[in-house]
Protein backbone atom coordinates (compact mmCIF):
# COMPACT_ATOMS: atom_id res chain seq x y z
CA UNK A 1 0.00 0.00 0.00
CA UNK A 2 2.93 2.15 0.81
CA UNK A 3 4.58 1.89 -2.20
CA UNK A 4 1.66 2.70 -3.93
CA UNK A 5 0.28 6.02 -2.73
CA UNK A 6 4.87 7.01 -2.88
CA UNK A 7 4.32 6.13 -6.65
CA UNK A 8 1.29 7.92 -6.69
CA UNK A 9 2.80 10.72 -5.20
CA UNK A 10 6.17 10.37 -7.15
CA UNK A 11 3.67 11.43 -10.47
CA UNK A 12 2.16 14.03 -8.97
CA UNK A 13 5.22 16.16 -8.20
CA UNK A 14 7.21 14.77 -11.39
CA UNK A 15 3.99 16.45 -13.42
CA UNK A 16 4.27 19.81 -11.28
CA UNK A 17 7.26 20.08 -12.29
CA UNK A 18 7.79 19.41 -15.77
CA UNK A 19 4.84 22.25 -15.81
CA UNK A 20 6.72 24.51 -13.95
CA UNK A 21 9.93 23.90 -16.01
CA UNK A 22 8.06 24.22 -19.08
CA UNK A 23 6.83 27.93 -18.01
CA UNK A 24 10.03 28.66 -17.35
CA UNK A 25 11.32 27.71 -21.00
CA UNK A 26 7.85 29.37 -22.39
CA UNK A 27 9.22 32.80 -21.03
CA UNK A 28 11.42 34.50 -23.56
CA UNK A 29 12.89 37.97 -22.65
CA UNK A 30 11.60 39.92 -25.74
CA UNK A 31 13.21 43.85 -25.78
CA UNK A 32 13.87 46.04 -28.53
CA UNK A 33 16.96 44.94 -30.51
CA UNK A 34 20.18 47.02 -32.38
CA UNK A 35 19.58 44.34 -34.92
CA UNK A 36 16.07 45.29 -35.07
CA UNK A 37 16.36 48.53 -35.53
CA UNK A 38 19.30 48.14 -38.23
CA UNK A 39 16.83 46.09 -40.30
CA UNK A 40 13.65 48.58 -40.16
CA UNK A 41 15.79 51.41 -41.16
CA UNK A 42 17.35 49.54 -44.16
CA UNK A 43 13.69 48.73 -44.96
CA UNK A 44 12.35 52.74 -44.25
CA UNK A 45 14.85 53.29 -47.47
CA UNK A 46 13.00 55.09 -49.99
CA UNK A 47 13.00 54.52 -53.85
CA UNK A 48 11.69 58.12 -55.79
CA UNK A 49 10.53 58.41 -59.26
CA UNK A 50 12.73 61.28 -60.38
CA UNK A 51 11.91 63.13 -63.80
CA UNK A 52 13.74 66.07 -64.49
CA UNK A 53 14.93 68.91 -66.56
CA UNK A 54 18.30 69.16 -67.31
CA UNK A 55 19.17 72.90 -68.73
CA UNK A 56 22.01 73.75 -71.44
CA UNK A 57 22.75 76.85 -72.33
CA UNK A 58 25.73 78.50 -73.78
CA UNK A 59 26.16 81.74 -74.55
CA UNK A 60 27.47 83.46 -77.87
CA UNK A 61 28.17 79.86 -78.83
CA UNK A 62 28.39 80.50 -82.82
CA UNK A 63 28.60 82.98 -85.26
CA UNK A 64 30.41 86.74 -85.31
CA UNK A 65 29.35 89.95 -83.88
CA UNK A 66 25.96 90.44 -84.82
CA UNK A 67 25.07 86.80 -86.11
CA UNK A 68 26.12 85.52 -82.84
CA UNK A 69 23.50 82.47 -81.93
CA UNK A 70 23.39 81.07 -78.11
CA UNK A 71 23.17 77.35 -77.75
CA UNK A 72 19.91 76.80 -76.04
CA UNK A 73 18.42 73.59 -75.49
CA UNK A 74 16.52 71.50 -72.78
CA UNK A 75 16.71 67.63 -72.32
CA UNK A 76 13.57 65.33 -69.98
CA UNK A 77 14.87 62.48 -68.64
CA UNK A 78 13.84 60.16 -65.87
CA UNK A 79 15.66 57.88 -62.69
CA UNK A 80 15.64 56.87 -59.80
CA UNK A 81 17.27 58.10 -56.06
CA UNK A 82 17.12 56.40 -53.39
CA UNK A 83 16.55 57.98 -49.89
CA UNK A 84 17.29 57.21 -46.19
CA UNK A 85 19.46 56.85 -43.48
CA UNK A 86 22.73 54.89 -43.61
CA UNK A 87 21.57 51.82 -40.55
CA UNK A 88 24.88 50.87 -39.72
CA UNK A 89 25.29 54.75 -37.55
CA UNK A 90 21.95 53.63 -36.01
CA UNK A 91 22.51 52.81 -32.50
CA UNK A 92 20.13 52.06 -29.18
CA UNK A 93 20.34 51.39 -25.80
CA UNK A 94 17.65 50.47 -23.41
CA UNK A 95 17.83 51.14 -19.57
CA UNK A 96 15.09 49.58 -18.04
CA UNK A 97 11.90 51.38 -19.63
CA UNK A 98 13.74 54.11 -21.68
CA UNK A 99 15.27 52.93 -24.79
CA UNK A 100 18.19 56.08 -26.42
CA UNK A 101 18.22 55.92 -29.72
CA UNK A 102 21.01 57.60 -31.71
CA UNK A 103 19.52 58.36 -35.50
CA UNK A 104 21.89 60.21 -38.37
CA UNK A 105 20.37 62.42 -40.77
CA UNK A 106 19.06 60.85 -44.22
CA UNK A 107 20.93 61.35 -46.89
CA UNK A 108 21.25 60.47 -50.89
CA UNK A 109 22.21 56.74 -50.60
CA UNK A 110 22.01 56.00 -54.53
CA UNK A 111 21.11 58.07 -57.80
CA UNK A 112 20.33 56.31 -61.34
CA UNK A 113 19.69 58.05 -64.03
CA UNK A 114 17.27 55.44 -66.87
CA UNK A 115 19.05 55.56 -70.33
CA UNK A 116 15.72 53.77 -71.91
CA UNK A 117 13.87 57.63 -71.20
CA UNK A 118 16.30 59.66 -73.02
CA UNK A 119 15.15 59.27 -76.57
CA UNK A 120 15.36 61.99 -79.58
CA UNK A 121 11.32 63.52 -78.13
CA UNK A 122 14.06 64.31 -74.75
CA UNK A 123 15.30 67.23 -76.27
CA UNK A 124 13.55 70.56 -76.95
CA UNK A 125 15.77 72.67 -78.92
CA UNK A 126 15.52 76.53 -78.91
CA UNK A 127 14.38 77.94 -82.56
CA UNK A 128 17.17 80.03 -82.61
CA UNK A 129 19.77 78.21 -80.96
CA UNK A 130 22.99 76.98 -82.39
CA UNK A 131 23.53 73.61 -84.09
CA UNK A 132 23.21 71.35 -81.36
CA UNK A 133 26.16 67.90 -82.15
CA UNK A 134 26.05 65.05 -80.32
CA UNK A 135 28.84 66.00 -78.55
CA UNK A 136 26.88 68.74 -76.61
CA UNK A 137 23.71 66.06 -75.95
CA UNK A 138 26.69 64.12 -74.25
CA UNK A 139 28.13 66.77 -71.85
CA UNK A 140 24.41 67.94 -71.16
CA UNK A 141 23.51 64.16 -70.48
CA UNK A 142 26.51 64.06 -68.45
CA UNK A 143 25.67 66.66 -66.34
CA UNK A 144 22.60 65.68 -65.88
CA UNK A 145 23.29 63.05 -64.03
CA UNK A 146 25.23 65.01 -61.53
CA UNK A 147 22.97 67.35 -61.54
CA UNK A 148 20.31 64.93 -60.47
CA UNK A 149 21.47 64.19 -57.34
CA UNK A 150 23.04 67.40 -56.50
CA UNK A 151 18.78 68.21 -57.02
CA UNK A 152 18.07 65.56 -54.79
CA UNK A 153 20.51 66.52 -52.10
CA UNK A 154 19.05 69.95 -51.84
CA UNK A 155 15.46 68.40 -51.64
CA UNK A 156 14.76 69.39 -47.44
CA UNK A 157 11.35 67.94 -47.77
CA UNK A 158 12.16 64.85 -49.55
CA UNK A 159 15.26 64.51 -47.00
CA UNK A 160 13.09 65.01 -43.85
CA UNK A 161 10.28 62.42 -44.82
CA UNK A 162 12.51 59.82 -45.42
CA UNK A 163 13.95 60.76 -41.65
CA UNK A 164 10.84 60.76 -40.02
CA UNK A 165 9.13 57.82 -41.80
CA UNK A 166 12.04 55.75 -40.53
CA UNK A 167 12.03 57.55 -36.81
CA UNK A 168 8.37 56.81 -36.91
CA UNK A 169 8.63 52.61 -37.90
CA UNK A 170 11.46 52.66 -34.91
CA UNK A 171 9.30 54.32 -32.70
CA UNK A 172 6.29 52.02 -33.76
CA UNK A 173 8.39 48.69 -33.25
CA UNK A 174 9.57 50.04 -29.60
CA UNK A 175 5.89 51.03 -28.60
CA UNK A 176 4.86 47.73 -30.19
CA UNK A 177 7.19 45.26 -27.86
CA UNK A 178 5.88 47.47 -25.38
CA UNK A 179 2.62 46.82 -25.78
CA UNK A 180 3.31 43.33 -26.21
CA UNK A 181 4.90 42.85 -22.76
CA UNK A 182 3.31 45.02 -20.87
CA UNK A 183 5.42 47.50 -20.36
CA UNK A 184 5.46 51.78 -21.20
CA UNK A 185 8.66 52.72 -22.96
CA UNK A 186 10.19 56.00 -23.02
CA UNK A 187 11.90 57.32 -26.11
CA UNK A 188 14.53 59.27 -25.85
CA UNK A 189 16.26 60.30 -28.93
CA UNK A 190 19.57 61.67 -29.99
CA UNK A 191 20.03 63.20 -33.62
CA UNK A 192 23.87 62.95 -35.21
CA UNK A 193 24.71 66.28 -36.74
CA UNK A 194 22.09 67.21 -39.19
CA UNK A 195 19.77 64.89 -38.21
CA UNK A 196 17.63 67.28 -35.53
CA UNK A 197 16.50 69.88 -38.51
CA UNK A 198 14.59 66.61 -39.93
CA UNK A 199 12.88 65.53 -36.72
CA UNK A 200 9.17 64.67 -36.63
CA UNK A 201 7.23 65.70 -33.89
CA UNK A 202 7.97 64.00 -30.36
CA UNK B 1 -10.56 -10.99 9.08
CA UNK B 2 -13.49 -9.68 7.70
CA UNK B 3 -12.70 -5.95 8.95
CA UNK B 4 -8.96 -6.69 7.57
CA UNK B 5 -10.28 -7.48 4.20
CA UNK B 6 -12.88 -4.41 4.37
CA UNK B 7 -9.58 -1.89 5.32
CA UNK B 8 -7.67 -3.01 1.49
CA UNK B 9 -10.53 -3.09 0.18
CA UNK B 10 -11.24 0.92 1.06
CA UNK B 11 -7.44 1.74 0.59
CA UNK B 12 -7.33 0.44 -2.96
CA UNK B 13 -10.34 2.31 -3.60
CA UNK B 14 -8.62 5.29 -2.08
CA UNK B 15 -5.53 4.72 -4.39
CA UNK B 16 -7.77 3.90 -7.52
CA UNK B 17 -9.47 7.24 -6.83
CA UNK B 18 -6.09 9.09 -6.30
CA UNK B 19 -4.78 7.59 -10.13
CA UNK B 20 -8.18 8.98 -11.54
CA UNK B 21 -7.46 12.14 -9.98
CA UNK B 22 -3.87 12.15 -11.35
CA UNK B 23 -4.54 11.03 -14.69
CA UNK B 24 -7.36 13.41 -14.90
CA UNK B 25 -4.55 16.06 -14.08
CA UNK B 26 -2.06 15.49 -16.36
CA UNK B 27 -5.03 15.39 -19.06
CA UNK B 28 -6.47 18.71 -17.90
CA UNK B 29 -2.60 19.73 -18.60
CA UNK B 30 -1.97 18.36 -21.95
CA UNK B 31 -5.00 20.20 -23.16
CA UNK B 32 -4.52 23.28 -21.62
CA UNK B 33 -1.23 23.10 -23.51
CA UNK B 34 -2.61 22.16 -26.68
CA UNK B 35 -5.18 25.16 -26.65
CA UNK B 36 -2.70 27.55 -25.90
CA UNK B 37 -0.49 26.67 -29.20
CA UNK B 38 -3.65 26.60 -31.27
CA UNK B 39 -4.29 30.42 -30.17
CA UNK B 40 -1.33 32.04 -29.98
CA UNK B 41 -1.96 35.08 -27.93
CA UNK B 42 0.73 37.75 -29.21
CA UNK B 43 -0.23 37.22 -33.43
CA UNK B 44 -3.03 37.31 -33.79
CA UNK B 45 -5.07 39.77 -36.64
CA UNK B 46 -6.54 42.44 -34.28
CA UNK B 47 -2.53 42.50 -32.92
CA UNK B 48 -1.11 43.20 -36.29
CA UNK B 49 -4.04 45.33 -37.43
CA UNK B 50 -3.37 47.63 -34.05
CA UNK B 51 0.62 47.09 -35.09
CA UNK B 52 0.06 48.53 -38.92
CA UNK B 53 -1.26 51.66 -38.25
CA UNK B 54 0.36 53.16 -41.06
CA UNK B 55 -2.31 55.90 -42.35
CA UNK B 56 0.07 58.90 -42.08
CA UNK B 57 2.63 56.33 -43.97
CA UNK B 58 0.82 55.16 -47.29
CA UNK B 59 1.68 57.49 -49.04
CA UNK B 60 5.22 58.42 -51.72
CA UNK B 61 6.57 61.43 -53.05
CA UNK B 62 7.72 61.57 -56.67
CA UNK B 63 9.66 64.60 -58.17
CA UNK B 64 8.52 65.40 -61.83
CA UNK B 65 10.14 68.05 -63.05
CA UNK B 66 8.75 68.17 -66.78
CA UNK B 67 8.07 70.14 -69.95
CA UNK B 68 4.51 71.33 -71.42
CA UNK B 69 4.17 72.20 -75.34
CA UNK B 70 1.85 75.13 -75.61
CA UNK B 71 0.20 75.08 -79.12
CA UNK B 72 -0.71 77.55 -81.04
CA UNK B 73 -4.60 78.10 -80.17
CA UNK B 74 -5.19 78.93 -84.38
CA UNK B 75 -2.65 76.44 -85.83
CA UNK B 76 -2.47 73.24 -83.39
CA UNK B 77 0.36 71.80 -85.52
CA UNK B 78 2.32 75.06 -84.74
CA UNK B 79 4.11 75.41 -81.12
CA UNK B 80 3.93 78.63 -79.48
CA UNK B 81 6.13 77.80 -76.14
CA UNK B 82 7.71 75.24 -74.41
CA UNK B 83 7.72 75.45 -70.54
CA UNK B 84 9.55 73.71 -68.07
CA UNK B 85 7.74 73.45 -64.49
CA UNK B 86 8.85 71.50 -60.69
CA UNK B 87 5.93 69.25 -59.31
CA UNK B 88 5.74 67.11 -56.95
CA UNK B 89 3.38 63.75 -57.23
CA UNK B 90 2.21 61.69 -54.54
CA UNK B 91 0.79 57.66 -54.92
CA UNK B 92 -0.55 56.05 -52.35
CA UNK B 93 -2.90 53.28 -51.67
CA UNK B 94 -6.36 53.21 -48.97
CA UNK B 95 -5.27 52.62 -45.85
CA UNK B 96 -8.97 51.21 -45.17
CA UNK B 97 -8.69 48.53 -47.78
CA UNK B 98 -4.83 46.98 -46.61
CA UNK B 99 -6.15 43.59 -46.44
CA UNK B 100 -4.25 41.26 -43.64
CA UNK B 101 -4.90 37.51 -42.71
CA UNK B 102 -3.35 35.34 -40.52
CA UNK B 103 -3.43 31.25 -40.86
CA UNK B 104 -2.33 29.83 -37.48
CA UNK B 105 -2.18 26.64 -39.29
CA UNK B 106 0.14 26.96 -42.20
CA UNK B 107 1.96 29.96 -39.75
CA UNK B 108 1.63 32.52 -42.45
CA UNK B 109 0.89 36.15 -42.24
CA UNK B 110 -0.62 37.32 -45.67
CA UNK B 111 -0.87 41.32 -46.27
CA UNK B 112 -2.31 42.60 -49.79
CA UNK B 113 -1.63 46.11 -50.83
CA UNK B 114 -4.40 47.75 -52.21
CA UNK B 115 -4.07 49.21 -55.85
CA UNK B 116 -1.54 52.10 -55.47
CA UNK B 117 -2.81 55.80 -57.27
CA UNK B 118 -1.78 59.26 -57.67
CA UNK B 119 -3.29 61.40 -54.41
CA UNK B 120 -2.25 64.49 -55.58
CA UNK B 121 -0.49 66.88 -57.80
CA UNK B 122 1.69 70.08 -57.22
CA UNK B 123 3.18 72.39 -59.27
CA UNK B 124 5.06 74.92 -58.34
CA UNK B 125 4.33 78.26 -60.10
CA UNK B 126 7.54 79.84 -59.39
CA UNK B 127 9.12 77.67 -61.32
CA UNK B 128 8.16 77.78 -64.71
CA UNK B 129 10.58 78.77 -67.37
CA UNK B 130 10.14 79.55 -71.21
CA UNK B 131 11.17 78.91 -74.30
CA UNK B 132 9.19 80.88 -76.75
CA UNK B 133 8.89 79.27 -80.93
CA UNK B 134 6.42 81.90 -80.78
CA UNK B 135 7.49 85.59 -79.46
CA UNK B 136 3.94 86.92 -79.94
CA UNK B 137 3.37 84.38 -77.02
CA UNK B 138 4.84 86.10 -74.69
CA UNK B 139 2.33 88.33 -73.16
CA UNK B 140 1.13 89.57 -69.86
CA UNK B 141 -1.02 86.10 -68.94
CA UNK B 142 1.10 83.84 -70.44
CA UNK B 143 2.07 82.29 -67.01
CA UNK B 144 -1.55 81.64 -66.03
CA UNK B 145 -1.59 79.67 -69.26
CA UNK B 146 1.64 78.24 -68.79
CA UNK B 147 0.75 76.72 -65.43
CA UNK B 148 -2.76 74.90 -66.44
CA UNK B 149 -0.97 73.23 -68.96
CA UNK B 150 1.79 72.44 -66.55
CA UNK B 151 -0.94 71.02 -64.17
CA UNK B 152 -2.56 68.89 -67.53
CA UNK B 153 1.13 67.80 -68.63
CA UNK B 154 2.08 66.21 -65.10
CA UNK B 155 -0.99 64.66 -64.18
CA UNK B 156 -1.00 63.23 -67.44
CA UNK B 157 2.63 62.23 -67.77
CA UNK B 158 2.22 60.67 -63.67
CA UNK B 159 -0.72 58.98 -64.46
CA UNK B 160 0.83 56.94 -67.45
CA UNK B 161 4.22 56.37 -66.14
CA UNK B 162 4.14 52.77 -64.70
CA UNK B 163 7.43 53.48 -62.43
CA UNK B 164 5.67 56.00 -60.44
CA UNK B 165 3.47 53.03 -58.95
CA UNK B 166 5.90 50.23 -59.12
CA UNK B 167 8.49 52.18 -57.02
CA UNK B 168 5.32 53.12 -54.67
CA UNK B 169 3.99 50.04 -54.25
CA UNK B 170 7.55 48.84 -53.42
CA UNK B 171 7.85 51.21 -50.68
CA UNK B 172 4.46 50.28 -48.65
CA UNK B 173 5.72 46.64 -48.90
CA UNK B 174 9.47 47.49 -47.62
CA UNK B 175 7.01 49.79 -44.94
CA UNK B 176 4.95 46.71 -44.28
CA UNK B 177 7.86 44.30 -43.70
CA UNK B 178 9.62 46.94 -41.57
CA UNK B 179 6.77 46.98 -39.15
CA UNK B 180 5.58 43.42 -39.26
CA UNK B 181 9.05 41.42 -39.57
CA UNK B 182 11.32 42.51 -36.71
CA UNK B 183 8.20 41.59 -34.09
CA UNK B 184 7.39 38.24 -35.71
CA UNK B 185 10.76 37.48 -35.43
CA UNK B 186 11.13 38.15 -31.95
CA UNK B 187 7.92 36.48 -31.15
CA UNK B 188 7.94 33.45 -33.01
CA UNK B 189 10.10 32.62 -35.82
CA UNK B 190 8.09 29.95 -37.33
CA UNK B 191 5.97 32.52 -38.97
CA UNK B 192 6.33 34.07 -42.15
CA UNK B 193 5.35 36.63 -43.93
CA UNK B 194 4.07 37.46 -47.36
CA UNK B 195 3.42 40.61 -48.84
CA UNK B 196 1.47 40.68 -52.20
Amino acid sequence: MKKVISTVLLVLMSLSLVACGNKEADKKEIIPQSSQMKSICELATMDCYYHNVAKYNEEDASGIWLWKKDRKFWIEYAGVVTVGIDASLVDMEVKDETVTITLPPAKILGCKVDESTLTEDSFIVAKDSAKVKAEHQTAAFQEAQDNMRKEAEKDTVLLASAQQRAQKLLEDYVNNIGACTGKTYTIKWVYLEGAKENKFKE
Amino acid sequence: MKKEHKRRKRGKIAVFAVLIVVILAAVAIVVSRNAKKEEPEIISLTALEKMVDVSDMSTFEAIYNGIAEVENAEDPDQIDYYVSYEAKVKAGFDFEKLDMQVDHDRKVITVKIPEIKITDVNVDIGSLDYIFENKKANTENVSEQAYKKCIEDVTKESTEEKAIYELAKQNAKNTMEAIIQPFMEQLDEEYQLQIE
